[in-house]
């Protein structure tokens, strides 16, 4: 093998480069120049930049501040380097070991985080005071579309405050639980991160009887005392932070309101928390049930509406499932027919748009 | 140490002399699949450093891809480091993107709060930094990628102040509107003017003049099929939005017949705004023959320390080009991607041409200042 080549050196001062003799020694390339006088670069004074693909030229640079360059040309010049340059020697076919290496590491990465997120984020969840929640949940209500225009008849507030305070006295929740109804003729409820929740009159005037708002009342409490909505406001916070890094902007795709639309296994564990939540406070705890029964008909007459809502656990289910909660528990209303009525009024006549009450998105 | 053998007495590999007809190419030996290698395992780095090794990531992948390109046999070379990509990251974070936010969220407080005139004067401060930082990012991007670009050990650099582009810029872009957008020949050819003008490598600089009017002719025809497009798309959407009022007033009257023929009417897919679509599409394709005039006319119109170039680069090829690229990313669901980068470069070698040679004696090392950190600003708004 070749240990002698011609070369190029370009001293970084001058696009013009000096014929010099290259020679591979043990202790690096020896360059002698035309003058006669030699010069050594050791080793680990320069990087192969450049190799092309029939390994008969190859440029070498400087490392540090020099700009100094060195083309070495001659057959064999990459090979003879792989052999007495063990440092600069070609790592053959790496980068599609590595690529296979790496692929294997994103999967096990991938399928670690998948096991690991949930406990991550419970103890994320634990720290996080409750003044950031409630600031957060304010920011998540405003951007609701539907909410904003709050109801404040005095009697109505009266009542829905004592029904609060029935409902969350025993219910050993994480913050102050503040609920509110918002002027509107959508069918629903909502509990946003620091225990906001929000009934859209909508549910209100739709209801048959107190139990019911009761019910629903108590399952978006059961969404509190779980902090689910906090939990689901860090999944979009992850998914942004990955895809921002990525390079792919999320940005606010979704929106916050993905923040509001739980999973399966979060709107069971509110159903059953409700129920609980129900019993403690000695209420009725059939209304939900009936709420359920009640908005699975709605449904079946409005067949359009169903495959919207395909990701949910079906109504007949959840009616299934918390009536055998219920079983045979009887409880009592503390509260009278005037008192519901109340509620009913508290955005104003209840009936001035009930003809036309729509039915968005169900209780969540 | 033995003592050397006389060697310059020897043959030297024969050097092929130029052929003095034709002119003289690039040469890129770049490979898809090592590319790719390179970005998976950076993909994957980025991953587990949650986005931050992203500036490694674009590193590596301008370190290959410059030093498979060569001119005279000679390969570039690129000196950036992710480091300094980072770096001018976080400058540009903390005394750029924060403050402006800032101004961005002040604004919108004072609007919330009933001081409407002062929101919206900062708002439309908050418009204008952003608009004028835009066309800074580019040049300082481009800054900073020519001077870590080396060749024979001589650096590249850009001249020239960002804000006097970004403010050209800023001008053009309002100029662009003004004419609806008949001026594109015109604004281009002048920000290359700005820009190429302030290219250098080492002491020798590029460059760069050329008359915008013969491109107009070749722009007229894209420009006056999107103005069209333009016209019907708009005239579509009016069109819609009748319909819309018209349903209203139908529905309100009860009329139930003429409701449901507005219905249909409105099912039916969209005429005008199908047809608007597909002109611009027509007008899109057109545009590809500009575009190929326009790198020809650049090629054409640069010259460096007495090197003059061409290209012959067709509309035809630039579409056929580009259809490859979309059809390979398509049916790959983005993997090709490493080999469109590398079709890129050897469309470059391919449509490029030299002629003649410049002295390197008189090319010297530069001696302009370097910019420290590099590309913040385009992070942040390109």
């Amino acid at each position: 093998m070749a240990r002698q080549f011609s070369g190029t050196l370009y001293d970084g001062q001058s696009a013009a480069g000096i014929d010099v003799m290259v020679e591979i020694v043990s202790v690096g390339l020896m360059l002698t120049k035309p003058d006669g006088s030699t010069d050594i670069w050791p080793y680990d004074s320069f990087t192969v930049m450049s190799a092309k693909r029939d390994g008969n030229r190859i440029a070498v640079s400087r490392v540090g501040a020099s700009d100094e360059r060195l083309t070495i040309a001659g057959s064999g010049v990459r090979d003879a380097l792989d052999i007495y340059a063990p440092q600069h020697r070609r790592k053959s076919g790496r980068d599609t070991k590595q690529a296979i290496l790496v692929s294997l590491a994103i999967i096990a990465t991938l399928a670690g985080l998948y096991f690991a997120y949930p406990v991550l984020k419970n103890a994320v969840v634990a720290v996080i005071p409750e003044s950031w929640a409630v600031a957060w949940g304010e920011a998540v209500v405003d951007s609701v579309p539907g909410t904003g225009d709050t109801c404040d008849d005095p009697a109505g507030m009266a009542v829905l405050q004592r029904l609060t305070e029935a409902l969350t006295v025993n219910a050993d929740l994480p913050y102050d639980a503040r609920v509110r109804v918002d002027k509107s003729r959508t069918v629903n409820a909502f509990a946003a991160p620091g225990g906001q929740v929000v009934l859209l009159s909508g549910l209100i005037t739709d209801a048959e009887t107190m139990d019911e708002v009761a019910g629903v009342l108590a399952h978006e409490l059961g969404h509190v005392r779980h902090k689910h909505a906090l939990k689901r406001l860090i999944d979009i916070f992850g998914i942004q932070i990955v895809f921002s890094g990525i390079g792919g902007d999320l940005g606010t795709a979704g929106g916050l309101i993905m923040v509001l639309s739980y999973g399966r296994d979060d709107e069971r564990e509110a159903d059953e928390t409700g129920i609980e939540i129900l019993k403690k406070a000695g209420m009725p705890a059939d209304g939900l049930v009936r709420f359920f029964d009640r908005l699975a008909t709605k449904r079946a007459e409005m067949p359009n509406f169903s495959d919207f809502l395909s990701t949910h656990p079906s109504l007949n289910e959840r009616s299934m499932a918390t009536r055998a909660m219920v079983g045979d528990y009887v409880g009592k209303m503390p509260f009278s027919e005037e008192d519901w009525q109340a509620l009913r009024w508290i955005c104003g006549d209840p009936d001035a748009d009930n003809e036309e009450a729509e039915e968005a998105e169900g209780t969540e | 140490m033995d003592k050397m053998e006389p060697y310059f007495g020897q043959p030297r590999e024969p050097v092929p002399a130029p052929e003095a007809s034709g002119p003289e190419k690039l040469d890129c030996d770049a490979d898809g699949g090592e590319l790719f290698g390179i970005h998976v395992i950076s993909l994957f780095l980025t991953i587990i450093t949650l986005g931050i090794y992203r500036f490694w990531w674009k590193t590596r992948v301008r370190r290959y891809m410059w030093s498979h390109f060569r001119y005279k046999d000679d390969a570039f070379e690129y000196t950036g480091t992710g480091l300094e990509l980072f770096v001018g990251f976080v400058i540009v974070l903390f005394l750029v993107v924060l403050p402006i936010t800032g101004l961005n969220i002040a604004a919108f407080w004072l609007m919330e709060n009933g001081n409407e005139v002062l929101g919206g004067l900062i708002l439309g401060l908050f418009y204008i930094i952003v608009a004028v930082l835009f066309g800074a990012a580019i040049y300082r991007a481009l800054m900073y990628r020519l001077s870590r670009t080396l060749w024979r050990g001589i650096r590249g650099g850009l001249t020239g102040s960002s804000f006097g582009y970004s403010f050209r810029y800023f001008g053009y872009t309002l100029l662009q509107i003004v004419t609806l957008w008949l001026a594109t020949p015109y604004v281009t050819i002048k920000l290359f003017e700005y820009q190429l003008n302030n290219v250098w490598l080492g002491s020798g600089r590029l460059q760069f003049h050329a008359d915008w009017r013969p491109l107009f002719k070749i722009y007229l025809l894209p420009g006056i099929i999107f103005g069209i497009g333009f016209a019907v798309l708009i005239f579509g959407y009016v069109d819609m939005l009748m319909t819309q009022m018209e349903l209203t007033e139908a529905l309100e009257a009860d009329n139930q017949e003429r409701a449901d023929e507005l219905l249909q009417e409105m099912a039916s897919p969209g005429g005008l705004i199908a047809l608007g679509l597909l002109v611009l599409f027509v007008g899109w394709i057109a545009l590809f023959w500009y575009n190929a005039a326009l790198y020809r006319t650049i090629l054409a119109g640069s010259s460096f320390e007495g090197v003059a170039f061409s290209g012959k680069l067709t509309g035809g090829r630039f579409l056929k080009f580009h259809l490859f690229n979309w059809f390979i990313l398509a049916v790959t669901g983005g993997i090709a991607y490493p080999w469109v980068q590398v079709r890129w470069l050897n469309l470059i070698v391919e449509v490029v041409e030299i002629h003649g040679e410049p002295d390197f004696t008189k090319i010297a090392q530069s001696t302009e200042d370097m910019p420290k950190f590099g590309e913040g600003l385009a992070e942040a708004f390109l």
